[in-house]
């Protein structure tokens, strides 16, 4: 079963990810599958923030900062976004 | 004073392969 993801956990780019921001967007690779993804807007925001080292609820208070929406649906949209992450295995555990 | 919020969404494009 899928872990849900907890606005009090940190996690971080998994040690096989290599990452790069070309134009507006983050370009992941993760280098064991070849896989890769982007991230762009508040994705983007959110995953510059993660590779800071910022938790999860420091993370929506900035982007309550910087975006037109409401705490809980940045919120939600946040921890949304990372349990795909984490799914996809592009973050671990902090 | 706030830029427009729009869903963040995880794009996956495929799969790298390696060309000797």
């Amino acid at each position: 079963m899928p872990t849900k993801t907890r606005p009090t956990e940190k996690l971080k780019p998994s040690a096989k990810i290599a990452w790069r921001k070309v134009a507006d967007e983050a370009v992941i690779l993760n280098t064991e599958t070849a896989a890769y993804y982007s991230l762009d807007g508040a994705g983007l925001r959110i995953w510059e923030l993660l590779s800071e080292g910022r938790s999860i609820e420091e993370i929506v208070g900035t982007l309550a900062d910087e975006y037109d929406a409401s705490s809980e649906v940045l919120r939600r949209d946040a921890l949304d976004l990372l349990s795909n992450l984490r799914k996809e295995k592009i973050v671990e555990p902090a | 004073g706030k830029k427009p919020y729009k869903k963040p969404q995880l794009s996956k494009h495929g799969v790298l392969s390696i060309v000797e």
